[in-house]
Protein backbone atom coordinates (compact mmCIF):
# COMPACT_ATOMS: atom_id res chain seq x y z
CA UNK A 1 0.00 0.00 0.00
CA UNK A 2 1.06 3.73 -0.87
CA UNK A 3 0.21 6.33 1.58
CA UNK A 4 -3.00 4.84 2.24
CA UNK A 5 -5.56 6.80 4.68
CA UNK A 6 -8.25 4.19 5.12
CA UNK A 7 -7.91 0.59 5.00
CA UNK A 8 -10.35 -2.19 4.09
CA UNK A 9 -10.39 -5.59 4.13
CA UNK A 10 -9.99 -5.28 -0.20
CA UNK A 11 -9.92 -1.45 -1.09
CA UNK A 12 -7.70 1.16 0.46
CA UNK A 13 -8.36 4.96 -0.11
CA UNK A 14 -5.51 7.40 -0.40
CA UNK A 15 -5.00 10.85 -1.59
CA UNK A 16 -4.56 10.83 -5.60
CA UNK A 17 -1.52 10.98 -7.47
CA UNK A 18 -0.28 12.65 -10.30
CA UNK A 19 0.33 9.29 -11.69
CA UNK A 20 -3.10 8.60 -10.93
CA UNK A 21 -3.90 11.44 -13.59
CA UNK A 22 -1.74 10.24 -16.45
CA UNK A 23 -4.02 6.65 -16.24
CA UNK A 24 -7.67 5.68 -16.99
CA UNK A 25 -8.95 8.34 -14.14
CA UNK A 26 -10.35 10.51 -16.65
CA UNK A 27 -11.44 8.36 -19.53
CA UNK A 28 -13.95 6.42 -16.55
CA UNK A 29 -15.67 10.00 -16.62
CA UNK A 30 -15.75 10.02 -20.36
CA UNK A 31 -17.62 6.51 -20.31
CA UNK A 32 -21.05 6.42 -20.89
CA UNK A 33 -21.86 3.61 -18.59
CA UNK A 34 -20.27 5.11 -15.69
CA UNK A 35 -21.31 8.68 -15.97
CA UNK A 36 -24.74 7.82 -17.11
CA UNK A 37 -26.13 8.70 -13.59
CA UNK A 38 -24.21 11.20 -12.97
CA UNK A 39 -25.14 14.60 -12.39
CA UNK A 40 -21.76 15.94 -14.23
CA UNK A 41 -19.67 14.56 -16.83
CA UNK A 42 -21.50 14.13 -19.85
CA UNK A 43 -19.10 16.07 -21.61
CA UNK A 44 -16.21 13.88 -22.64
CA UNK A 45 -13.39 13.87 -20.21
CA UNK A 46 -9.94 14.78 -21.01
CA UNK A 47 -6.48 13.98 -18.87
CA UNK A 48 -6.16 18.05 -18.92
CA UNK A 49 -9.60 18.31 -17.50
CA UNK A 50 -8.55 15.79 -14.82
CA UNK A 51 -5.25 17.46 -14.23
CA UNK A 52 -7.07 20.81 -13.25
CA UNK A 53 -9.64 19.10 -11.20
CA UNK A 54 -6.70 17.07 -9.19
CA UNK A 55 -4.96 20.68 -8.43
CA UNK A 56 -7.83 21.93 -7.74
CA UNK A 57 -9.10 19.24 -5.41
CA UNK A 58 -5.40 18.96 -3.95
CA UNK A 59 -6.09 22.27 -1.78
CA UNK A 60 -9.15 22.23 -1.23
CA UNK A 61 -10.55 21.95 1.96
CA UNK A 62 -14.32 21.86 1.29
CA UNK A 63 -13.78 18.79 -1.02
CA UNK A 64 -11.80 15.42 -0.02
CA UNK A 65 -11.26 13.16 -3.22
CA UNK A 66 -9.72 10.21 -2.74
CA UNK A 67 -8.41 7.24 -4.71
CA UNK A 68 -9.96 3.83 -3.63
CA UNK A 69 -7.33 1.24 -4.72
CA UNK A 70 -7.36 -2.51 -4.72
CA UNK A 71 -5.10 -4.08 -1.86
CA UNK A 72 -3.85 -6.87 -3.66
CA UNK A 73 -2.39 -5.26 -6.88
CA UNK A 74 -2.13 -1.69 -5.72
CA UNK A 75 -4.45 -0.93 -9.00
CA UNK A 76 -6.13 2.28 -8.56
CA UNK A 77 -9.89 1.25 -9.52
CA UNK A 78 -12.21 4.50 -8.27
CA UNK A 79 -12.21 7.64 -6.84
CA UNK A 80 -14.18 8.68 -3.47
CA UNK A 81 -16.26 12.15 -2.92
CA UNK A 82 -16.80 13.92 0.27
CA UNK A 83 -17.91 17.21 -1.21
CA UNK A 84 -19.77 20.62 -0.59
CA UNK A 85 -18.16 19.78 3.33
CA UNK A 86 -19.69 22.90 5.25
CA UNK A 87 -17.78 22.89 8.17
CA UNK A 88 -19.98 25.20 9.85
CA UNK A 89 -23.58 22.87 9.68
CA UNK A 90 -21.13 20.27 9.48
CA UNK A 91 -22.34 18.37 6.53
CA UNK A 92 -21.27 17.19 3.51
CA UNK A 93 -21.80 14.94 -0.31
CA UNK A 94 -21.07 11.38 -0.50
CA UNK A 95 -20.25 10.01 -4.15
CA UNK A 96 -17.80 6.78 -5.24
CA UNK A 97 -17.01 5.68 -8.75
CA UNK A 98 -15.46 2.38 -9.13
CA UNK A 99 -14.19 3.23 -12.73
CA UNK A 100 -12.69 -0.24 -13.59
CA UNK A 101 -15.45 -2.52 -14.78
CA UNK A 102 -14.08 -5.83 -13.19
CA UNK A 103 -14.27 -4.30 -9.68
CA UNK A 104 -18.03 -3.86 -10.47
CA UNK A 105 -18.75 -6.92 -9.25
CA UNK A 106 -18.54 -8.34 -5.51
CA UNK A 107 -18.10 -5.98 -2.05
CA UNK A 108 -15.64 -3.37 -3.74
CA UNK A 109 -18.04 -0.57 -3.93
CA UNK A 110 -19.46 -1.62 -0.33
CA UNK A 111 -16.37 -1.29 1.26
CA UNK A 112 -15.15 2.27 -0.15
CA UNK A 113 -18.83 3.75 1.12
CA UNK A 114 -18.04 1.79 4.23
CA UNK A 115 -14.24 3.63 4.43
CA UNK A 116 -16.26 7.01 3.53
CA UNK A 117 -18.95 7.24 6.11
CA UNK A 118 -16.32 5.91 8.52
CA UNK A 119 -13.96 8.83 7.45
CA UNK A 120 -16.98 11.35 7.31
CA UNK A 121 -18.35 10.78 10.67
CA UNK A 122 -15.20 9.59 12.79
CA UNK A 123 -12.26 11.64 11.55
CA UNK A 124 -13.59 14.82 9.96
CA UNK A 125 -16.34 15.21 12.84
CA UNK A 126 -19.08 15.47 10.37
CA UNK A 127 -22.87 15.37 11.29
CA UNK A 128 -24.86 14.58 8.84
CA UNK A 129 -23.76 12.83 4.88
CA UNK A 130 -26.21 13.81 2.10
CA UNK A 131 -26.11 12.32 -1.58
CA UNK A 132 -28.88 12.64 -4.37
CA UNK A 133 -29.42 10.13 -7.74
CA UNK A 134 -31.71 9.09 -10.25
CA UNK A 135 -34.34 7.55 -8.80
CA UNK A 136 -34.64 4.45 -11.67
CA UNK A 137 -30.71 4.14 -10.30
CA UNK A 138 -31.01 0.53 -8.48
CA UNK A 139 -27.42 0.34 -7.65
CA UNK A 140 -27.67 3.65 -6.15
CA UNK A 141 -30.47 2.86 -4.33
CA UNK A 142 -29.36 -0.19 -3.00
CA UNK A 143 -26.67 0.91 -1.55
CA UNK A 144 -27.87 3.62 0.15
CA UNK A 145 -30.63 1.48 1.98
CA UNK A 146 -27.57 -0.73 2.63
CA UNK A 147 -26.13 1.97 4.60
CA UNK A 148 -29.15 3.34 6.35
CA UNK A 149 -29.64 6.69 4.47
CA UNK A 150 -33.52 7.58 4.31
CA UNK A 151 -35.17 9.13 1.48
CA UNK A 152 -35.70 12.77 2.64
CA UNK A 153 -36.91 14.71 -0.44
CA UNK A 154 -37.68 13.76 -4.28
CA UNK A 155 -37.68 16.44 -7.12
CA UNK A 156 -39.62 15.01 -10.29
CA UNK A 157 -38.25 14.49 -13.43
CA UNK A 158 -34.95 16.24 -12.74
CA UNK A 159 -32.69 14.03 -14.99
CA UNK A 160 -32.36 12.89 -18.39
CA UNK A 161 -31.87 9.37 -19.08
CA UNK A 162 -31.70 8.17 -22.39
CA UNK A 163 -35.16 9.48 -24.04
CA UNK A 164 -36.92 10.32 -20.55
CA UNK A 165 -36.86 12.45 -17.22
CA UNK A 166 -36.50 10.44 -14.22
CA UNK A 167 -36.76 11.78 -10.26
CA UNK A 168 -33.93 12.58 -8.42
CA UNK A 169 -34.11 11.45 -5.02
CA UNK A 170 -32.43 13.28 -2.30
CA UNK A 171 -31.24 10.64 0.77
CA UNK A 172 -29.37 12.05 3.96
CA UNK A 173 -27.86 9.70 6.53
CA UNK A 174 -26.91 11.35 10.24
CA UNK A 175 -24.03 10.48 12.54
CA UNK A 176 -26.42 9.07 15.29
CA UNK A 177 -28.24 6.96 12.88
CA UNK A 178 -24.82 5.68 11.49
CA UNK A 179 -23.39 5.05 14.77
CA UNK A 180 -26.35 3.15 16.08
CA UNK A 181 -26.45 1.03 13.12
CA UNK A 182 -22.89 0.09 13.84
CA UNK A 183 -23.65 -0.52 17.32
CA UNK A 184 -21.10 2.54 18.71
CA UNK A 185 -21.57 4.48 21.24
CA UNK A 186 -20.95 8.35 21.33
CA UNK A 187 -17.61 8.80 21.85
CA UNK A 188 -16.24 5.49 21.04
CA UNK A 189 -12.89 4.56 19.34
CA UNK A 190 -13.88 1.05 18.06
CA UNK A 191 -13.67 0.33 14.64
CA UNK A 192 -17.25 -0.29 13.30
CA UNK B 1 -42.46 -12.84 8.99
CA UNK B 2 -38.40 -13.87 9.72
CA UNK B 3 -37.38 -16.77 8.93
CA UNK B 4 -36.08 -18.45 11.93
CA UNK B 5 -32.00 -18.77 11.26
CA UNK B 6 -31.80 -21.17 14.27
CA UNK B 7 -33.59 -23.54 12.06
CA UNK B 8 -31.57 -26.83 10.53
CA UNK B 9 -32.42 -25.70 7.22
CA UNK B 10 -30.72 -22.20 7.08
CA UNK B 11 -28.37 -23.18 4.47
CA UNK B 12 -30.73 -23.87 2.26
CA UNK B 13 -32.99 -20.87 3.12
CA UNK B 14 -29.99 -18.54 2.92
CA UNK B 15 -29.54 -20.59 -0.97
CA UNK B 16 -33.38 -20.28 -1.51
CA UNK B 17 -33.17 -16.43 -1.15
CA UNK B 18 -29.44 -16.26 -3.55
CA UNK B 19 -31.03 -17.93 -6.12
CA UNK B 20 -33.78 -16.13 -5.86
CA UNK B 21 -32.36 -13.01 -6.08
CA UNK B 22 -29.22 -14.15 -9.08
CA UNK B 23 -32.51 -15.95 -10.58
CA UNK B 24 -31.65 -18.98 -11.29
CA UNK B 25 -32.34 -22.27 -9.60
CA UNK B 26 -31.83 -23.50 -6.03
CA UNK B 27 -29.63 -26.33 -8.12
CA UNK B 28 -27.49 -24.25 -9.34
CA UNK B 29 -26.51 -22.32 -6.18
CA UNK B 30 -23.31 -24.46 -5.30
CA UNK B 31 -21.88 -24.35 -1.44
CA UNK B 32 -19.23 -22.54 -2.82
CA UNK B 33 -21.59 -19.87 -4.54
CA UNK B 34 -19.57 -16.28 -5.24
CA UNK B 35 -19.51 -13.65 -7.59
CA UNK B 36 -16.75 -15.76 -8.95
CA UNK B 37 -18.35 -18.61 -9.47
CA UNK B 38 -21.67 -17.61 -10.32
CA UNK B 39 -22.06 -15.21 -13.38
CA UNK B 40 -25.15 -13.58 -12.17
CA UNK B 41 -23.97 -12.37 -9.14
CA UNK B 42 -22.82 -8.81 -10.23
CA UNK B 43 -22.50 -5.85 -7.88
CA UNK B 44 -26.70 -4.91 -8.04
CA UNK B 45 -27.44 -8.20 -7.05
CA UNK B 46 -25.08 -8.44 -4.67
CA UNK B 47 -26.35 -5.21 -2.97
CA UNK B 48 -29.83 -6.94 -3.16
CA UNK B 49 -29.09 -9.97 -1.32
CA UNK B 50 -28.08 -7.91 1.22
CA UNK B 51 -31.30 -6.03 1.95
CA UNK B 52 -33.03 -9.38 1.04
CA UNK B 53 -31.50 -11.07 3.72
CA UNK B 54 -32.09 -8.29 5.84
CA UNK B 55 -35.14 -8.22 5.32
CA UNK B 56 -36.29 -12.05 5.33
CA UNK B 57 -33.97 -12.65 8.73
CA UNK B 58 -35.22 -9.73 10.43
CA UNK B 59 -31.40 -8.57 10.32
CA UNK B 60 -29.45 -5.30 10.99
CA UNK B 61 -25.94 -5.08 9.55
CA UNK B 62 -22.69 -3.27 10.80
CA UNK B 63 -20.77 -2.09 8.32
CA UNK B 64 -18.28 -4.48 8.64
CA UNK B 65 -20.83 -7.45 8.63
CA UNK B 66 -22.12 -5.75 5.28
CA UNK B 67 -18.36 -5.40 3.73
CA UNK B 68 -17.65 -9.12 5.07
CA UNK B 69 -20.13 -11.11 2.67
CA UNK B 70 -18.53 -12.19 -0.11
CA UNK B 71 -19.74 -15.75 -1.31
CA UNK B 72 -22.60 -17.62 0.45
CA UNK B 73 -20.90 -19.33 2.96
CA UNK B 74 -20.14 -15.74 4.77
CA UNK B 75 -23.51 -14.92 4.16
CA UNK B 76 -24.84 -18.21 5.84
CA UNK B 77 -22.57 -18.11 9.02
CA UNK B 78 -23.28 -14.09 9.40
CA UNK B 79 -27.10 -14.82 9.20
CA UNK B 80 -26.39 -17.84 12.17
CA UNK B 81 -24.63 -15.61 14.33
CA UNK B 82 -26.73 -12.87 14.24
CA UNK B 83 -29.29 -14.74 14.92
CA UNK B 84 -27.69 -16.48 18.10
CA UNK B 85 -27.07 -20.11 16.31
CA UNK B 86 -23.28 -19.94 16.71
CA UNK B 87 -20.21 -19.78 14.29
Amino acid sequence: MKNPYAVGERVYLRQPTAEDVEGRWHEWLSDEETTRWLALHHWPNSVEAQREFFEASRRSRDRLVLAAVDRETDRHIGVCNLSAINWVHRFCDVAVVIGEPEYRTGPYVLEAMSLLLRIAFMRLNLRIVKSSFAADNDASKAIHEIFGFKEVGRIEQLFWDRGRYVDNVIAALSRPQWMARNDLSAGAEQHA
Amino acid sequence: MALDAAAPGLPDQVRGIVAAIMGVGPAEVAEDASPETLAAWDSLRHMKLILAVEEAFGLRLTDSEIVSITDLQSLVTLVRRKRGGGA
